[in-house]
């Protein structure tokens, strides 16, 4: 269960989060919707410490993470999985390495066969295979998007963070990443969360939204709730889904 | 008038275009599609200039850029004018100095003329409270709005865009999409747009063309390409996860 109570944050004299309320029930999927610029990704941050919030308290599990030390942060760090908008995979290493390499530094005592098994796994989750000696230049961009979903959850996280994971992809793989959210989020039983702009998504893989204007959650609940709301951004971002599903 | 006659385009081993030919009518507003790393901005390129193609002709009215004297060359760039993907501002240059600059470098006009297109261009895209701030103080959609600004300053009959609205919501990727559309109005210009976003291809194009496979298919305005029959065109405007588009190699 992830909590935030009244959360606030502020870069200077610009406040971004002005007193954040709501709680994620375990194994649930929350959708995080609002314009550019309105303060989505830094929530994210907050729940990881990359960020300290002003004010406010953010519980995971009924512990405050907000007062914590860097050094302290690390166990809240090894149970959640950030997904990145771009897959941010080492050029260097191949696909096998890439997955391997957060096991590794977190799991050392895996032995390799454990890790061969392992990385098979968690490409297999993803859809792929036989791609292990590959580069990631040598895959498509989708791919690796997928490589970096498989990265991601090889150490095992109980928490998944989403930021933007479709923004600039093409209809297929937004599709695909939409999807293999749900799925993963499913099977493996996390609580994720998803910072998007994807009204249509949000209303087909959500169990909650909430939807952020100038740092205030200004609408809340199930996608049954959201569409029944007569709140202006709300009924905008309605219209663009429309929109786009009336384009297919 | 722009063309890519015969335009083959390849990296080393890596072919990225083979025999392409592409019209794009004066006052047209053509959108090219495709999944990434198939060549949409690579045609954007060719047709902009920026890279010189491997055999064929790339033409704009009716002039063979890549067979003119590198001055006439220049005079027909700078007809054009290119908004980057990731608008590529200066970041050590105020908002306002940001759009003066290029018409200092490319435009013989006074200080004082140069101040009144920077306030004009501003208006235009909305962004006039924000000449005196820096790139990195003003919000995404403002940015791509200034990136619009600086783009459309030296008036160019021609616009290219890679990908205006990405990483913007829908709300704002619409509104942006409507001031393209108006300013290309206005000024009477022929625009090139790629975009991965089909609701906005729709709202931009007069034609849409996929770029897939190293081919350009031109698949026509809103009815026709959602009613077109090529598998791989169907596929991707419907987003489906099965099809040619998602088989193995």
């Amino acid at each position: 269960m992830i909590s935030f109570r009244n959360v606030r944050k502020s870069f200077g004299e610009r406040e971004v989060l002005k007193g954040i309320t709501f709680e994620v029930p375990e194994g649930q999927i929350l959708f995080i919707l609002g314009t550019s610029g309105t303060g989505k990704s830094v929530l994210l941050k907050t729940i990881v410490g990359l960020l300290k919030p002003t004010s406010g308290e953010i519980l995971i599990d009924g512990q405050d993470v907000a007062p914590l030390t860097e050094l302290q942060m690390f166990p809240v760090r090894r149970m959640c999985g950030m997904v990145f908008q771009q897959p941010a995979l080492f050029d260097s290493l191949t696909i096998f390495e890439n997955v391997a390499f957060g096991m590794r530094k977190h799991l050392p005592d895996l032995t390799e066969d454990k890790i061969a098994a392992r990385v098979k796994e968690c490409l297999s989750l993803v859809h792929l295979r036989d791609i292990e000696s590959k580069k990631p230049q040598e895959i498509s961009y989708g791919m690796q998007k997928r490589v970096s979903l498989a990265r991601t959850v090889a150490v095992s996280p109980r928490i998944l963070l989403f930021d933007e994971p479709t923004t600039g992809l093409d209809p297929v793989t937004t599709n695909a990443i939409n999807n293999l959210i749900l799925e993963l989020s499913r099977k493996l039983n996390t609580t994720s969360l998803v910072v998007s702009h994807d009204m249509q998504c949000a209303l087909a893989i959500a169990d909650h939204i909430i939807v952020l204007d100038k740092g205030e959650i200004v609408e809340q609940g199930s996608p049954a709730d959201l569409k029944k709301s007569k709140q202006p951004l709300v009924v905008d971002f309605l219209k663009e889904a429309l929109n786009a599903e009336a384009s297919i | 008038m722009l063309a890519l006659n015969d335009v083959t385009m390849s990296f080393g081993d890596n072919l990225v275009l083979d025999s392409v030919d592409l019209q794009v009518a004066r006052g047209e507003a053509l959108v090219l599609v495709g999944p990434s790393g198939n060549g949409k901005t690579v045609v954007l390129k060719l047709l902009a200039g920026l890279l010189k193609p491997s055999a064929g002709s790339v033409v704009v009215d009716d002039k063979d850029l890549h067979k003119i004297l590198r001055r006439e060359q220049e005079e027909l760039l700078l007809k054009m004018g290119m908004l980057f993907q990731k608008n590529a501002l200066f970041d050590s240059l105020k908002v306002g100095e940001n759009i003066a600059f290029p018409l200092r470098e490319k435009t013989s006009l006074s200080e004082a003329e140069i101040q009144e297109r920077v306030v004009y261009f501003l208006e235009q895209v909305g962004i006039g409270h924000a000449r005196d701030l820096y790139p990195d103080e003003i919000s995404g959609g403002m940015q791509k709005r200034l990136g619009i600004a600086r783009a459309l300053a030296l008036e160019p009959s021609i616009v290219l865009y890679d990908d205006p609205t990405a990483g913007l919501d829908p709300i704002t990727s619409r509104r942006i999409a409507d001031l393209i559309l108006t300013l290309k109005e206005k000024n009477k210009s022929t625009l090139v747009a790629v975009t991965n976003d089909m609701a906005r291809a729709y709202q931009l194009a007069d034609r849409i063309a996929m770029v897939v496979d190293h081919e350009v298919i031109v698949t026509g305005d809103k009815t026709a390409t959602a009613a077109h029959r090529d598998p791989r065109v169907r596929q991707f405007v419907r987003g489906q996860l099965d099809g040619p588009l998602t088989e193995a190699p």
